[in-house]
This record gives structure tokens, sequence and C-alpha cells, in this order.
């Protein structure tokens, strides 16, 4: 029970007190807290348990890099794992919970890791967990990983919605503190579209909450050339400059209110953007430096300073420079006792004095932590004399009782973005840190993350990004006037001390708290070899996980740079990756979630297939009535009645899904001549004729009837699947290949609602219906195509015929789709006229052997599949010059044939034809089914398929074969014609 | 032959009708009712012909540029590509009437009348909620009234056409939609109009 509330101070409101509670216990806290200034007020300390050793932790910081304090954020659906207590917004009834225990935070019995600490070192478990078998990693997986980790999700659904937005800007400055905010300024005095976005609730950063800020941000509010996005973090930096960032519509309420989304996914497009994105402050390294209590410096000075809160009653600070100073003063000033700085130089400017002698610290130069002390909490320190070249001194150390350190080892610039948009980041000697690299995208940094830490250098530094931005824009900025600041005293310029433990130095020392990485861990993954900084993180893990490493990297690339004996320079640094913090997946999916993860598309008589008891399936994104099952019918009964009921009267099917392009001009005929493997210049006008269409390589590509409608128009039939592909390539074909040829193509796949009309008494139904067409075999011959009216609408009809009987289709206007299907119907009644779904039509074409998606699948040949006739010797065409090649005129290619079931067993698509005496195992494949079905009109289980000297073997009897279900069905090969093959029913 | 109820059905049907929220509503959306859409190709060489032939059958100047427009509700040119348009017009006749002025020599007429729906969004926020599927800069000097573009929201295809402020007193955008995908579109529409707040204006009343 170490921090407190204050009496006054802090960017809280005082007057609203929030209700909230933590692993069950309820709190107390105010507007303007986090999760975890609120818990610290309340004195907690024990926030969470460690990744590995289950240790006991606390708070480590006030912001994103939070390595320890993660917990899970409300519960059942909403629940949300690994939350950064430090940027969890307090709200009234917010309910969070710890991490990585069991029983309970205060208890944990895994806790006992620790004991076998030095069992656990780096590949510890690659190590021990070896054998017998390969497999045997994935059992002793499943119990590592329950030991350690991190929180859990939920399995049940989101409630909640996410967005997408597109932005676009001329600057974009991310990062609102002194830098980004005087770039917004200059930036938008051009007139320049500017968007400002902070990851913080507010914007300000180091100046939130200060009269300056507010005014500026007023100023800039009120333009409308620029957008606030407070809570919005920039995560990602992408090609041509977009950027990926992450607002946080609701992440701070209970629930999002009425129609809001949770969070808001922005795809934003700069033309010039800046970095402001700051620094974060790192740690020294001490033995059992992840006590409880053990923060970083200006931590501290963020929970004094925005939210009223003491870090702890007895405070003591660790430092190697004069950042540490602030957070003193701001101590000092709030009322918390200061007991002891620690300072690592032995020398300190004159500031820093002063502030150390108003607090009244005991004030140790020349020295350093090197150990703390306590059991679930810090208690106290140990202090050692410390030399710059070897180090701290073992012995005469001494003991200083403090239940709050608060830690400063100098300055990381965020360098993420620039990291991923840029060259190798540049050392830095005199902070010890890394800086951006070369720019290899528009952008410029300013101010903290680009070395800068002094407030009036980064006002001026941000103003000159914000001014270059926009004239890299083509605009004109006007002059801005800087905030009063002035220059800072102190300088955070940081003696190096990375790691402060004497030779013999006790207890673990943490380079990663989040990952459990010690300083020994870095020393062994050295002597087992794994010099570059690449593998020392793989092998470590150092810097991965949630917070992938903000605190840590430098630390740890420090302490392999003393292994190797090298500059940290010349160990180098990883490069960063997106995200910056952890993006929801929900963010990512936005709207496309559920049902709404592809779009739907449905024909004009969508609702009538379903009001009618339709099963719907998916054809693409299309959906088409699978079958109309009448009470409990099974698939088969039900496809089977309706296709029975087609050969022995009429039925109906929705064809509309079928591509349909409009190709129009005064060369249309040659087009087609070209582009269809079979003639089509002389196809007379009101006549339709089935066209193949082959791939460059000579291979079968897509297939349909084509109707001549005039002279200059033909409507073009593709299959479902190839509309768009057949659409884009007789494009590229005209724009690119024959841009001679006055051809225009359209595609008016949605204009057209389409409906085949077959069976024997097709023709009555429909002369019934139609105003003025002549329907007899005369007047509309087989291949005919006639336009006309029913109802008054007009349809285009034609006599084609997919099921082998007499069939026509029908035409008309998508909007006109369900009256004509539902008048045709009508008319149909008294021949028991019925809708019939694609299975059914699956089982026409088969009884019939016509080819479809399945034999059409991309590796078959006209000659293959029977239609080598419809290869024209006498022209050219796409695929023809590629049909004469080797491996396409083989005899030994499988050949279409038909199949029926011997056995009266159910032959399953894809399942291999093999000689029924064949023994081997496997036994050799002759081919395989293609397509199968029940076929009523045969009374048997039929099958279509590709089989070696197909044609040859009809009559023999072979086994298909399907061994992933041990089903073996025997087979008698037969014509691919098994139904009418003469064509008797539909020339009638 | 006699039409007692106009057997045209809006994919839409049971979805776009009139809706008036309790709350705030900072965009409209209404399906407007296309008589007539007809997309229009001329040859490159006839290209110029074909446009003056559409401005005066229609009415209205050329459109100024490719991805520009002209016209207004009683009739309007969209330019979707150099020598492709797209004409829009109450007349029924519209698709006989182009054949008959544009015979093969010249072009290609091609009627989309029931291929596409067309919606109109209009309001304050109708740009911010368009923007959350369009990957397009809507800001008034990128985008601005009589502008068309070719896009996708969500996988769906869209032409998007900005229409002038000054007649329509505020923002208003016409969307042609593909018919198969009215409805994926109108349920993605109207969600991401839930943040705003949206009013729906019976059909054919824009």
């Amino acid at each position: 029970m170490s921090g407190y509330r204050l009496s006054s101070g802090g960017q809280i409101d005082r007057a609203r007190p929030l209700s909230f509670a933590f692993d069950g216990k309820r709190y107390q806290g105010y507007a303007g807290d986090t999760l975890a200034s609120a818990l610290l007020a309340n004195g907690v300390d024990l926030f969470g348990r460690s990744f590995k050793y289950h240790r006991p932790r606390g708070l480590f910081s006030a912001g994103v890099e939070e390595p320890n304090a993660l917990v899970t954020l409300r519960s059942g659906a909403r629940a949300e794992p690994n939350t950064r207590a430090t940027v969890v917004e307090l709200y009234d009834g917010l309910e969070a919970s710890s991490q990585n225990r069991w029983p309970s935070l205060a208890f944990d019995v895994m806790a006992m890791n620790q004991l076998a600490g030095p069992l656990f070192s780096a590949g510890f478990y690659y190590k021990t967990f070896m054998g017998p078998t390969r497999k045997a990693w994935m059992l002793y997986e499943y119990f590592i990983r329950k030991a350690a980790g991190l929180g859990a999700g939920t399995l049940l659904p989101d409630p909640d919605r996410y967005e997408e937005m597109n932005a676009f800007c001329d600057v974009l400055v991310v990062g609102a503190g002194p830098a980004g905010l005087m770039a917004a300024t200059a930036a938008a005095s051009s007139g320049a579209r500017v968007i400002l976005a902070d990851e913080q609730s507010a914007l300000g950063g180091n100046l939130r909450g200060s009269a300056s800020a507010q005014e500026n941000l007023a100023g800039l509010a009120a333009l409308d050339n620029v957008t606030l996005l407070a809570r919005t973090t920039v995560y990602g930096y992408y090609d041509d400059n977009t950027l990926g960032a992450v607002e946080r519509v609701a992440d701070h309420v209970a629930a999002p209110a009425e129609g809001q989304p949770r969070e808001r996914h922005w795809t934003i497009r700069a033309k010039q953007v800046v970095l402001a994105t700051g620094a974060i402050e790192r740690p020294i390294i001490f033995g059992d430096n992840d006590k409880p209590g053990v923060m970083l410096a200006d931590a501290g000075r963020l929970y004094v300073e925005r939210h009223g809160v003491a870090p702890g009653r007895r405070v003591a600070v660790f430092a190697n420079n004069d950042g540490a100073y602030r957070s003193v003063a701001a101590l000092t000033t709030a009322g918390v006792a200061v007991s002891a700085i620690v300072d690592a130089r032995r020398e300190i400017g004159a500031e820093a004095q002063a502030i150390a002698a108003a607090s009244g610290a005991e004030l140790l130069l020349g020295q350093v932590v090197t150990r703390a002390l306590g059991g679930q909490r810090l208690s106290g320190i140990e202090v050692a004399a410390f030399d710059p070249v070897q180090g701290a001194r073992d012995g005469a150390q001494r003991q200083i009782s403090a239940d709050c350190l608060l830690v400063s080892g100098g300055w990381t610039p965020t360098i993420h973005l620039a990291s991923q948009a840029g060259g190798p980041a540049r050392w830095d000697d005199s902070l010890t840190a890394f800086l951006p690299g070369e720019a290899s995208q528009p952008w410029r940094a300013a101010g903290a993350c680009q070395g800068t830490l002094d407030s009036a250098a980064c006002f001026a530094e941000g103003a000159q990004a914000g001014a270059e931005a926009a004239r890299a824009c083509g605009l004109s900025p006007n002059p801005v006037s800087l905030p009063g600041a002035k220059t800072e005293p102190l300088a955070d310029v940081p003696l190096p001390v990375w790691d402060a433990r004497p030779p013999h130095g006790k207890g673990k020392a943490f380079v990663d708290l989040q990952h459990d990485v010690t300083a020994s861990d870095i020393s062994l993954a050295h002597r087992e070899g794994f010099r570059s900084v690449e593998h020392l993180k793989r092998y470590t893990t150092l810097g991965m996980a949630t917070d992938q490493g903000k605190t840590s990297n430098v630390t740890g690339l420090a302490l392999m740079a003393r292994e190797r004996k090298l500059s940290i320079p010349e160990v180098g640094t990883t490069r960063f990756r997106p995200p910056y913090t952890p993006v929801s997946l929900g963010a990512l999916a936005g709207q496309a979630r559920g049902s709404h993860f592809r779009p739907t598309r449905r024909t004009a008589m969508h609702d009538w297939h379903v009001e009618n008891g339709a099963e719907m399936q998916a054809a693409g994104l299309w959906l088409r009535p699978r079958i109309y099952a009448q009470g409990s019918e099974t698939v088969e009964q039900a496809y089977s009645r309706e296709a029975r009921q087609v050969r022995a009267s009429v039925g109906m099917v929705d064809v509309s899904t079928l591509g349909k392009i409009d190709v129009q001009g005064l060369d249309a005929a040659e087009f087609l001549n070209r582009v269809y493997s079979n003639g089509f210049l002389k196809l007379p006008e009101g006549k339709a004729r089935y066209g193949l269409m082959l791939r460059e390589d000579g291979f079968l590509w897509d297939d349909g009837t084509t109707w001549r409608l005039s002279e200059t128009q033909f409507l073009m039939t593709t299959t479902t699947a190839n509309a768009a592909p057949v659409l884009s390539q007789l494009e590229f074909l005209l724009a690119a290949v024959w841009p001679e040829l006055k051809v225009a193509v359209t595609s008016v796949t949605e204009q057209w609602a389409g409906m085949a009309v077959s069976g024997p008494k097709s023709r009555e139904v429909l002369a019934s219906v139609l105003d003025d067409l002549d329907m007899s075999n005369e007047a509309l011959p087989f291949m005919g195509v006639r336009k006309g009216h029913l109802n008054g609408l007009p349809v285009l009809v034609a006599r084609l015929s997919f099921s082998g009987e007499l069939a026509y289709e029908v035409y008309c206007g998508a909007h006109h789709g369900e009256a004509v299907w539902s008048r045709i119907l009508e008319a149909g009644k008294p021949f028991g006229m019925i809708p019939y779904g694609v299975e059914a039509l699956g089982t026409l074409r088969i009884e019939k052997g016509h080819v479809a998606g399945p034999e059409l699948d991309g590796r078959t040949t006209a000659e293959d599949l029977g239609l080598a006739g419809m290869t024209s010797r006498k022209k050219h065409y796409i695929g023809s010059s590629m049909l004469k090649r080797e491996g396409l005129t083989d005899p030994a290619r499988l050949k279409l044939v038909g199949f029926v079931s011997a056995d009266g067993g159910k032959i399953r698509a894809g399942a291999h034809l093999v000689a029924a005496n064949d023994t081997s195992s496997p036994p050799r494949s002759l081919g395989h089914i293609t397509s199968t079905t029940y076929s009523p009109a045969l009374e048997k289980y039929i099958a279509l398929g590709l089989l070696e000297d197909g044609p040859e073997r009809v009559g023999e009897k072979l086994v298909a074969t399907y061994p992933l279900k041990n089903i073996d069905v025997d087979v008698e090969v037969v014509s691919s014609h098994f139904f009418d093959p003469e064509g008797s029913r539909m020339h009638v | 032959m006699s039409e007692a109820i106009s057997p045209a059905v809006s994919p839409l049907r049971g979805h776009s009708e009139a809706r008036v929220p309790a709350g705030d509503a900072a965009v409209t959306l209404t399906e407007r009712k296309l008589v007539s859409l007809v997309q229009v190709a001329a040859w490159p060489e006839t290209a110029e012909q074909v446009e003056g032939i559409l401005a005066s059958l229609i009415g209205c100047a050329p459109p100024q540029g490719p991805a520009g427009s002209s016209g207004d509700a009683g009739g309007a040119i969209l330019a979707l590509s150099p020598g492709r348009w797209l004409v829009e017009s109450g007349d029924p006749r519209l698709a006989a009437r182009l054949g008959e002025q544009i015979p093969p020599a010249l072009g290609a007429v091609a009627d989309l009348s029931h291929a596409r729906i067309a919606i109109r969004v209009s309001g304050p926020k109708a740009a911010w909620v368009l923007a959350k599927g369009l990957a397009l800069d809507l800001h008034p000097q990128a985008f601005p009234p009589m502008k068309v573009a070719q896009s996708a929201v969500h996988e769906v295809g869209v032409v998007v056409r900005r229409l002038s402020a000054d007649k329509l007193g505020g923002d208003s955008f016409d969307l042609y939609v593909y018919r198969g995908f009215a409805l994926s579109f109108w349920d993605w529409l109207t969600e991401a109009a839930a943040e705003t707040g949206y009013r729906v204006d019976p059909p054919g009343s824009a």
C-alpha cells in the first residue's frame, strides 16, 4: 500500500467520482484517471504475474510502453485480454481482472517457477522437451503454453461494430505533443488539409492540459482544413505514403452508443507526413529490478501531475541524466517525500542540484542502485559506488528504505514509423539512442523522436517541419509564433549505464520485463553463438510480445554489445514492423464480418425462391436455388422428383446467373469468330449457337450459347463462374490485340433475368402466355431466337436445351423477372409445372452427357471431351496455334465417358477409376469421376468421368475407389450420352 | 396487355421504404426511380460526334472532360471513360432513340435500365458516410460537383456522381449499383450511416 491520492492537483475531475472493480474488488476513481492511476491511488501495487516466472509485477510506466500491468478488460463477449492498465481510460462500472495467475493474483501456484528459475533460461523448452518423437513436442507445448503466457481471449462473438474510414490529406502529423502541435499549426496556416492524430485520450502530449496547448488546439479545431484525431494510434507506415491508424471511438466507455462503432480503422493517404512521435524513457538494469514499486521516473511525474496520485510514500530516485529531476521537482511540489536520489554521475548541473536540495532528499552522486529489496513489493534498495569504467563495486552496499523507486536511464526516441518507411536507424552517441534513418518516403521527423528533448527546440523544429511539409505540397505556410518556452536547463543526456549490478550482484536482472528475459539470458545467447541481433531477438524472445520491447530493446543491444566487445551501432538494431501497438482484429475486419464478409448477389427471383421453400446455395457470390424440397424429402429425393417432372411434363429453372455480354459493332461477328473455336461468321440473325472458348494455350476455357440479335448485335452467354474473366479477356483483346475492330462489349448480366422452361409441355405453356410469338416448330425452330412480349413486357425467347427436352430460355428485364417467372408458372399449373433447382439442372445435363464446370476444369481439351468437331481447322482463333502441341494430341490423354453403378452404390465425384483386378497398393489410377448424380430416367447412379482410352473401354467393368472414405463402387463404362442419345425429344 | 399494377420490382423492395429515425439524421438515403439508363460507346474517331448527339438528345452541355458529367434529374450524361458514357433519362424510350441516332457506324448502345439501381445519399454527413467504403478523396476540391468516378464499396462496383450543391442546397451523391448487389450494398450503407443517424425518403422521391 504505497500509492495514494493527493489532496489536490492533476487533470482529473474530482466532482465526478467513478466506481470500478479489479479482480472483483470495488474501488473508486475520478474522471480523467486511467485504470492504472486509479488503482495506484487506491494503494494497489500488484497488477499481474510475469510471463514465465509468474513473479509479482506492478506498474512500470504510464503509457503504451507498459510491459507489466496487462489486464483483461470487461467480461463475457466484450472481454479483451492484454490491455495495458496505463492507457485504459476509467469509466463508471469498469471491470478488469488480472492475468496469468491461479488461483489468485496474490497467491499464484505457478510462482514456484521462480524456484526453478535458473532452469528456465533462453531456449530451455526447446533444449529439454526434445523427444521421444517429433510429435512429443506437440504434447509438451500444450502444457508449456498453459503455464506461460498472457491473458486468454473470449470465443464469444463480438457484439460491437467496427468501421473503416478512407482519409486523404496534404499533411499528416503523427503525435500532438510540442513538436506535433506546432507542425500542424504551421502546415495548416498554408491552407493545407492537415490531419493531426495522437494515441492519447486528449491531444497535447507533454503539454496536455496546459493553457497554451488548449489555445493552440482550439485554434486548430476551428479550421475547416484540419482534422483532429485523439485516441487514434497511427500504427503502420505502408507504401505510397499510406498509413494505417486505429481510432478508439468507444473503447473508453462500457459499451458503444447506439450506432457507434467501437473502433474505426483509418487508411490515411497523405502527401507529406510529419512524425512527431516522441520518446519513451528507458530503465537501468539492477538485481530484482521488476519488484512492484520500481517505475520509470517520468511515469512517476505523470501520475502526480496528470492524475493527482503519489506513486509512493517514501520515494527513491535512480538516474543517469537530468530528466529524473523533473520528476523530483514535481513530487516535491506535490508534497510527496523523496528520500534519496541515486545518480550514477559524479557531477550534476546547478539546476539539478537545486531541485535535489529543495526536495530534501539525500543526494548520492557517483552511486547506483544494485538491487531492489522486498517481498511482493519494494521495501528498499541497495546502493553501491559506481565507476564509469569498472562499473559498480562489490560489497559495501548500503540499504535505503523506499516503497517506490523512480528510474531513468535516458530516452529512446520512438522511431517505429520512421523505421518502417526509412533506412537503417542512426546511432546518436550523446543520447545513446537510435534516431530515424533516411526517409524513403516523404516524411520528416521533429521533436523528441528526432532526439530533440528540449521543449523550445521541439516547438521550433515542429514548426519548421510543418512548414516544409506544406511547401512540399506546393503551398505557402505563414510564419507561426512559437509558445514562450525557456531553454530547458535540465539536460537529458545520460551517462551510459546499462547494467548497474556489481560483478557478484544478487537477484534476477530483467531486460525485457514482459517476456522475462534477463541479462544472463543475453550472455547465454552470446555464449551459444547467437550474435546477430535478429537471432538474439528470436532466441531469447527479447523485444517480442505486446509491448514489442519499447522499454528494453536498446538495453538488450547494449548488453549484447558488451558481450561482443563492440559498440552498439556495430551490433545494430532490429527493424520495426507494424503495428506500433496491438491492433484488434475487429478494427482490421471492419464491416466485413459474418454474412457481410463478402457481398451477396441475388437474382430477380430470389425472394420468390425463398418464399417457395428453396434451399439456396452459393455459386460464387450468387445465391441459387438448390432444390425446392417438399415435406421431409432428402436432397436426392427432391432433385429426382424435379428432374422426373421436367421429363414427364414441364419445369422451370432460374438461369439469371449465367454471364451475359452484349457484343456490338460492325465487326462483332468477326470478333466472335476469332474468340470462339467454332465458326460464328455465318450465324444467321435470330439464331443461337453453342460456342467453345479456348485459352491461349489451347485448353478449354468456357462455353455458352451466343445469340445473334441483329447483323451487328450479339448476346453472348458464359458460365456463371467465368462471367467476369471472359468480359475482361474480351476487353483486353479489343484494347490491345485487335484495336482495329469496331466492337464494344458490355456486361448485361444484371440487365436480364433468365429462366429455362424445359419439358415436353414447355411449348404449350409458353404459347399460352406469350402475347405475340408463334411457337410452332416451323416458326421457332431449334436454336431459334425471337423478340416478343409476355403480358406486354418485352422478352427474348430462345429455343435451347440443356436438359435434352423441348426447352426454351426466356429473358426479360430484371425488374420484371419476378412477374414473368410467376406468370409462366401460373400458366403451367394445368401441366403440373414445377420450379427446379441447380441439382436437378445438373442431373438433367449429366443424363445427356453435357459438360459443365467439373469437366471444364482447365486441364481438358475439346478433344478430351468429345468436342473436337467444334475446333475449326479453317480459321485462326484464340488457342488454335497451340492445339497441335504434343501434349494436347497425346493419345494417352484421358477422355470423357459415362459410368453407371453396377452394384447400386452411389458414385462419388473425385473417385479414382481402377481396374477391378488391380491388387497393388495404391492401385494405378486410370482416370477419375467428374460429375455424379442419381438418374431418375435410368433409375441408377450415373457419372461422367475422364478415363484412359475412354471410348475404347465402353462395356468394361472398373472400380470407382474413394480411399479417403474407403468407398469402392463397381461401375460399368458407357457412352456419356445416357439418355435419348439421338436427341429426338428436343427436336419436336 | 394492360398493366394494372407495375410489374417492375426493385431489389430493395421491403428495405428502401421511408423511415424516419427517432434521433438525429445527418444523412438522407433515397432510392431513385431509374426510368432509362443506357451505356453508349463510340469508336475513337466518332467520340466527339456521339457526345454531340447525346448532348442534343438530353438537352444539356457535354460533360466537362473525362470523369465529368452534365445534366440533372431530367436527363444526365456521365462520362465513364474516353468514348464511353452512361446516359440517364426519364424517357422510357431512351435506348430506342439512342439506337436510332447512333447506328453501328458511330458506336454501340446498351440498355442497362434494369441492370442498375440508383441511390441518392445527401446531407451534411454524406461524404463522411461514403468515405467509410469509398477509397476516393471526396473533398470538394478533389471531387467537385458533377464529377463521376467508377469505384467499389466492399467489393461492390459503384458509379458515383456528386451533384451540384447549389440546386439541392447541400451535399449530395448519386450512386449507381449493380442490381444483384443492391441489397448487400443497402445493408452496408445503412450500417455505415448508423453512426450519424439516417432518414430514408420514399423511393422515387429524389
